[in-house]
């Protein structure tokens, strides 16, 4: 996806003011959303048995899940594994993407690469990653790193391509020294782009966590969910899937939404 | 001590400025003493702000010399001169309270740290704002943010401050006001200004001088001396007079065709 | 910098590829020579094969991304237009964004039984969602930014569409569209082998890994990154550089 200017969402303004009569319409909206989407699949159970499981057994099998110490042991192993390639990929990402953003020479020299990196599909990393340090942990975590770094340069770079020269402008007029001119002028400046970048890595981290798990590795919730599907326990592979998206919703939502409204308190 | 005998603070000689082969800035002459208010006057797209940007230090000129007091720009032993600049827009940042923002501008300067304070405090009063210290950017209005911008211009220290049209975005009502400031201020902190605006009459109320330009690329049509003492009202009827005599001068280079509305008969 | 400064660099970062891929070659089991896999390329090119399993993959993905952009339209022209809805969709392209391809591809494929329509849905369901999220940012700024516009000229609806609306939103259909045709690739791939497919670019790329057929290996992924890269360069960037050629 080489140029992403994605900005960040406005934050929500007037919040109080308008809570009251849309609250209302929210909470509706999301009704009609889960109940359409119970009453499809609840459809998809009757038209494609077995193969969608039906709504009981499946949440059944969630209350089972929630209270196995087995589900609970993978779900901490993949989420340890997505989160130290997150981190991996958003710090090694961004500090590429900076760097790039802010020479011409360096931009022209790696657009090319990554925009190889970008076409190679995310299995490929990962049979390369365990052909070079075998199937351990550190397989798994460089097929990650290497395959979601890409975007998170791409998304920084062209960010601070987009930055505001009427200010380093004035940075220059002022004699503001090269560390201050990075920390107060141009990282404010990325803060949105660092914030979608963070989003969008970790979304893809535990999306690819799954391949990665699912072809290299014994444990965690995509071995589980993919041996579930070879032994076609379909109301397995629903149920541990819907609690692992549902998590990790919750998870970019509370993080790093908290962070995004500590950073961006300035903004009006 | 009249303007004559104070020192020379920013000098250019036969200054040029091209984009590629194209002129935009084509010899310009001046001298500027410590205290002087001169204003540049000239049409659009005449060159004024590339000039500004030479005499800033952001680009080096493609003729001619620039001296800041004793010292010449743009040579390899010339450090970058120290000024103040009041941008058409504001220019601070967003995300720092008024007083971080100065406080940076403050930490490249020469002012030594337990100065700080007390100047931040009287710069603010001075210019009305003093309420807002902890406030960000983003909730002043366009003129509380002009005067911080104004404000950090004066703190540094500058031998000179540049002003690049600075009230051309406010409402007339706040222009006003913060036009009437501006001269008490400067005088009173003594600061040498080179104020860049388009309009005759405010050039007519702020200055001491006014290097009137040629349409591009720019020349010395005139420099202008303001045959009026201070203190000086906007809408007094020597400032048109004045303001009028300015524009017979600069109607022919100018190409401007100032007709008089005939009222219909 | 001039283009062909920029280009210079270009060129050297892919001259580079080679001693770099070379170094590689020397130091792993794993990786061929990049001389072995030239002189494999002919033979691998002229076989109808390699083209037949190219096409089908070619063509999911097709099918999929036309798929996926039509419903993204449809998404974004709905939660645009209708607030109560918009709410309702945005949980549907948030479940969707959600859902890892692995898992989609298990699923489509035990519904589907491996036929085309489950590869071109799964597709059409991971790339609808980023299609849906551009395109209502465009649709929504052109809202508040022309309407305004065309109802002070008295412009009619056609010409509204073709000389207002479109030329605003088009470059946000075609973010969208490169991110999601980027997207869709990826996708083809996990879907291809988690799906156990017996044809296209997935299969025979998985075959050979488990054969250790490493050349093969090599020679797909080149082909393959080849086409991803023609695509979205010759064909994509083009048709953009074309439809903003008035700028
Ligand atoms: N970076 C640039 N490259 C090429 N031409 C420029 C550039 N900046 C300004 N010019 C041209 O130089 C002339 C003077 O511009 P400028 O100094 O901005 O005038 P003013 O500030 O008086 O309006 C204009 O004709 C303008 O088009
Ligand atoms: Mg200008």
């Amino acid at each position: 996806m080489p140029e992403m200017t994605l900005k960040s969402p406005p934050l929500p303004r007037g919040l109080l003011a308008r809570s009251v009569d849309l609250g209302t319409s929210r909470i509706s909206a999301a009704a009609v959303a889960l109940i359409s989407i119970l009453i499809i699949w609840h459809a998809g159970s009757i038209v494609f048995r077995p193969w969608i499981p039906t709504i009981p057994s499946t949440f059944v099998e969630m209350g089972y899940d929630l209270t196995s110490r087995a589900f609970w042991g993978d779900f901490a192993l993949t989420m340890g594994r997505v989160l130290a390639a997150f981190a991996a990929a958003s710090i090694a990402g961004a500090v590429i993407g900076v760097l790039i953003g802010l020479n011409e020479k360096a931009e022209a020299f790696f657009q090319p690469l990554l925009a190889l990196a970008l076409a190679v599909p995310d299995p490929v990393y990962i049979i390369f990653a365990i052909l070079a340090v075998g199937t351990g942990e550190l397989a798994g975590f460089i097929a990650l790193t290497v395959a979601v770094a890409p975007f998170v340069t791409n998304i920084v770079r062209s960010n601070v391509h987009a930055r505001d020269t009427d200010l380093d402008e004035m940075a220059q007029v002022y004699h503001l020294p090269r560390g201050v001119r990075l920390a107060a002028v141009l990282f404010p400046q990325l803060v949105p782009a660092f914030l979608t970048a963070m989003r969008f890595s970790f979304a893809l981290s535990w999306k690819l966590v799954v391949v990665v798990e699912a072809l290299g590795q014994p444990d965690g919730i995509g071995a589980a969910i993919f041996n579930s599907f070879r032994l076609l326990r379909m109301r397995e592979v629903a149920a541990t899937a819907i609690i692992f998206i549902i998590a990790m919703q919750l998870l970019e939502r509370g993080v790093l939404g908290r962070v995004e409204k500590k950073f961006l308190r300035w903004r009006d | 001590m009249t303007q004559e005998t104070r020192p020379s603070i920013l000098k250019c000689e036969d200054l040029g400025v091209s984009y590629g082969a194209v002129p935009a800035v084509g010899r310009l002459d001046f001298d500027i003493r410590k205290g002087e208010f001169v204003a540049i006057l000239g049409p659009s797209g005449c060159g004024k702000s590339s000039m500004l940007n030479v005499i800033s230090g952001l680009r080096a000129p493609t003729r001619g010399r620039v001296h800041v007091k004793d010292q010449e720009l743009f040579t390899p032993a010339s450090k970058p001169p120290r000024l103040g600049y009041v941008f058409q827009s504001h220019r601070l940042l967003p995300w720092r309270t008024v007083r971080q923002n100065l406080e940076i501008a403050l930490a490249a300067s020469e002012v030594p740290r337990r100065d700080w304070e007390a100047r931040i405090d009287e710069i603010l009063s001075i210019l009305h704002i003093a309420q807002f210290k902890d406030a960000w950017p983003m909730r002043l209005s366009g003129g509380q943010r002009q005067r911080v911008s104004i404000a950090r211009a004066l703190l540094v220290d500058p031998a000179y401050i540049l002003m690049d049209e600075p009230l051309s975005t406010l409402d007339e009502v706040t222009a006003r006001s913060l036009r009437q400031e501006l001269t008490g201020i400067c005088q009173r902190t003594d600061a040498t200004v080179v104020f860049v605006t388009h309009s005759i009459r405010e050039a007519v109320y702020l200055a001491d001088r006014i290097l009137i330009l040629t349409r591009g690329p720019a020349e010395i049509f005139e420099d202008y001396t303001v045959p009026l003492e201070r203190p000086r009202d906007y809408d007094d009827a020597r400032i048109s007079e004045v303001e009028a005599d300015i524009v017979r001068r600069v109607q022919a280079p100018w190409g401007l065709s100032v007709e008089k509305e005939k009222a219909v008969a | 910098m001039t283009p062909l400064q920029k280009q210079g660099w270009a060129g050297l970062a892919l001259l580079l590829l080679i001693p770099a891929w070379v170094l590689a070659a020397s130091n792993t089991t794993f990786i061929e020579h990049p001389m072995i896999v030239v002189r494999e390329l002919p033979p691998f090119l002229a076989n109808p094969e390699t083209w037949s399993n190219i096409g089908i993959t070619l063509a999911r993905v097709a099918a999929g991304l036309a798929l996926g952009v039509v419903a993204g339209f449809v998404a974004a022209f709905v939660m645009t237009r209708s607030r109560f809805l918009g709410e309702v969709l945005g949980y549907y392209v948030t479940a969707a964004l959600r859902t890892p391809s692995a898992i989609a591809a298990i699923l489509a494929l035990a519904i589907f039984k491996g036929s085309e329509t489950g590869y071109a849905l799964v597709v059409a369901f991971i790339t609808f969602p980023y299609m849906a999220v551009g395109l209502r940012d465009g649709l929504a700024n052109a809202d508040r930014d022309l309407d305004e516009m065309s109802q002070v000229y008295h412009l009619g609806l056609l010409a509204q569409i073709r000389h207002v609306w479109a030329p605003y939103v088009a470059p946000f259909i075609f973010a969208a569209l490169r991110n999601a045709h980027a997207l869709a690739w990826k996708v083809i791939v996990v879907a291809e082998i988690f799906g156990a497919a017996k044809t296209g670019f997935g299969a025979k790329f998985e075959h050979a890994w488990s054969y250790m057929l490493m050349t093969e290996v090599h020679l797909w992924l080149l082909v393959f990154m080849v086409i991803v890269l023609f695509a979205e360069y010759g064909l994509i960037r083009q048709a953009e550089k074309f439809v903003f050629r008035w700028r």
